[in-house]
């Protein structure tokens, strides 16, 4: 019996998950985008805070960290870095965000798109194709907790049911309450997380230690193999210039998840104070790191890395803890999926299939919520399963297109004379030499693929702009209002100059 | 229409934006290899302790930046 305690902890966690995300759309009425897809823009900065952490914090935090530990070393502490560094994207963006969204009733990236570029088409392109890279992630989520329900079950439940259960558990809450579910449910899931962190990082040092300090851990790394202490580690893939381009793309990378929730916010005020203290929230690294480290010595041989905290967990913990960890794991693979699935489906509802179809507002809204589930059963649940070895590229893909929308969200916040021209011009080369660079010529010279994207990406996006039409000066003014005046004021003709008279030709 | 770039409008906002530039470059080239050997500082590897500063730094000048009311 004792054996099946960590499993029953790991479904009690989805009870209460279940449990607190249906109840957090009671009295609401669902069908509409504004509170389905928004939660009505009532979300204050903790949730706000969680609701970010937790959604940046995925099951790689927990198999993914101490395995790049256990198998590469300090590289594996660029995602604490670039983590930190997106907190600085949400705090000069999400405020600007959110308040065009208010002022325009966008809620969706690809609307904002569409408005400021005065092109639908590129709102449903970039709609499109960036939701490549959020269902990727959806799915290496959704294996991840399907592997948890596997191991904690020893073998009883296959990865095809624990896709069908983990993505079931979500669905209930996220079709039931839509955003407010994400929030409340995250916020759960950051602080299970967040606990069972430092209890498994405690209790492996404490175990391999006889005390609770990192020092004699890494005394003995840097004693029996250094070069775990240094970049570019011990496999030597992670050199000084990947480090720091890693780092560059995935903070320029505004997801659609992360727009769709400063959207949530109930101020700008929130979405300022929730990501000031966002760095802080992925502390919750350090810890699974030293897990990772610790398993140097205890399981050199380990066939995949990434399971090494887990496998720790069952062969050394008390049950309780480990239970912890499959339940803490579990959580951060939902809660990085259920963001996916929920703004994909947003999006795909507003930026394609409403103005394709010309719905109405009221229309769209009572659709989008059902779109969860087909999204859910025609795509994340079938390759899930199918594991496609190709899945790594596909995400690796996306997220260079991701970052190279970045041009597009300058031409948004920072330069009016950006053209749909230039935007698309520049994303379409972007996106081929990241793809080349991300598939065929991996990275050259270390430099990341998606930054080589934005190196042709940003000379073609300024100079097509530059030789193409502007937008309407009404746009113009919906986006920059504080500078219309000084784009537009007269420039002096010199070909024609008006001619200056002198008092004598005043009188005659 | 002009070309012309949406700049910050005061030395605050000057301000904000060069304290921002300076915390990425903390966070990458040329700092890093300044830092990358295998000393252990306060218990972790210099790049372990180094993130968590930089944590503590970035969340430092948010709070400044707010308290200033850069990006209001």
């Amino acid at each position: 019996m004792a054996t099946w305690i960590p499993f029953l902890i790991t479904i009690a966690y989805m009870v209460v998950a279940v449990w607190l995300g249906f109840g957090a759309g009671k009295g609401r009425k669902m069908d509409t985008v504004e509170e389905w897809g928004v939660a009505g823009r009532s979300l204050g900065p903790l949730v706000m805070y969680l609701l970010v952490g937790a959604g940046g914090v995925s099951a790689y935090t927990f198999m993914g960290a101490p395995g790049w530990a256990h198998s590469k070393g300090v590289p594996a502490l660029y995602v604490v870095v670039y983590l930190t560094f997106m907190a600085i994207t949400a705090w000069y963006l999400g405020p600007r965000v959110w308040e065009l969204g208010v002022k325009h009733n966008h809620v969706t990236q690809g609307a904002a798109i569409t408005h400021r570029y005065e092109s639908p088409a590129l709102g449903a392109l970039t709609s499109m194709v960036t939701s490549i890279g959020i269902l990727a992630y959806a799915v290496i989520q959704t294996t991840g907790a399907a592997y948890i329900l596997n191991v904690m079950s020893h073998g009883v439940i296959p990865v095809w049911a624990g896709v069908f259960l983990s993505l079931g558990v979500i669905s209930i809450y996220l079709f039931r309450s839509g955003l407010r579910a994400i929030g409340i449910t995250n916020a759960f899931q950051g602080g299970l997380m967040m606990v069972v962190s430092w209890a498994v990082g405690l209790w492996a040092i404490f175990q391999f230690t006889g005390g609770f300090s990192f020092g004699p851990v890494f005394e003995r790394v840097r004693a029996e193999a250094p070069q775990f202490l240094t970049l570019p580690g011990n496999l030597g893939d992670m050199g000084f210039a990947f480090w720091t381009t890693s780092i560059l793309i995935s903070m320029v990378s505004v997801w659609q998840t992360h727009w769709i929730q400063w959207m949530g916010a109930d101020s700008r005020k929130s979405i300022r104070t929730a990501a000031t203290l966002l760095p802080t929230f992925y502390i919750v690294c350090i810890p699974m790191l030293v897990v990772g480290f610790i398993g140097i010595f205890m399981y050199p041989t380990i066939a995949n890395s990434d399971t090494v905290a887990i496998q720790m967990a069952i062969d050394n913990m008390p049950i309780v803890i480990a239970g912890l960890l499959g339940a803490g794991t579990l959580a951060a693979a939902m809660s990085s999926s259920e963001p996916c699935i929920h703004s994909t489906a947003l999006s795909y509802s507003k930026d394609i299939i409403q103005p394709i179809f010309k719905l109405s507002d009221e229309r769209a809204g009572k659709m989008t919520r059902w779109l969860i589930f087909p999204i859910m059963l025609f795509i994340v649940a079938p390759i899930s399963i199918a594991e496609p070895a190709s899945l790594v590229y596909i995400l690796l893909i996306g997220y260079g297109f991701i970052g190279q929308a970045m041009p597009a969200l300058i031409g948004m916040f920072f330069w009016p004379r950006a053209t749909k021209h230039g935007a698309l011009w520049g994303l379409a080369a972007g996106f081929v030499l990241t793809l080349i660079f991300s598939v065929w010529y991996p990275h050259p010279l270390g430099i990341h693929a998606g930054i080589w994207g934005l190196f042709i990406n940003l000379p073609v996006f300024f100079i097509v702009s530059l030789l193409t039409q502007p937008v309407s000066r009404k746009t113009v003014e919906d986006f920059f209002p504080d500078m219309v005046d000084e784009l537009y004021e007269e420039e002096p003709d010199l070909a024609n100059p008006v001619p200056v008279l002198n008092m004598a030709q005043i009188k005659e | 229409m002009k070309a012309t770039f949406k700049t910050p409008k005061s030395g605050k906002g000057w301000f904000g934006l060069l304290g921002l530039f300076v915390i990425v470059l903390l966070g990458g080239w040329p700092i890093i290899p300044l830092l990358n050997n295998d000393l252990i500082i306060l218990g972790m590897p210099t790049l372990m302790a180094w993130s968590i500063l930089l944590i503590i730094l970035t969340t430092g000048l948010l709070i400044l930046l707010n308290k200033m009311g850069v990006n209001d």
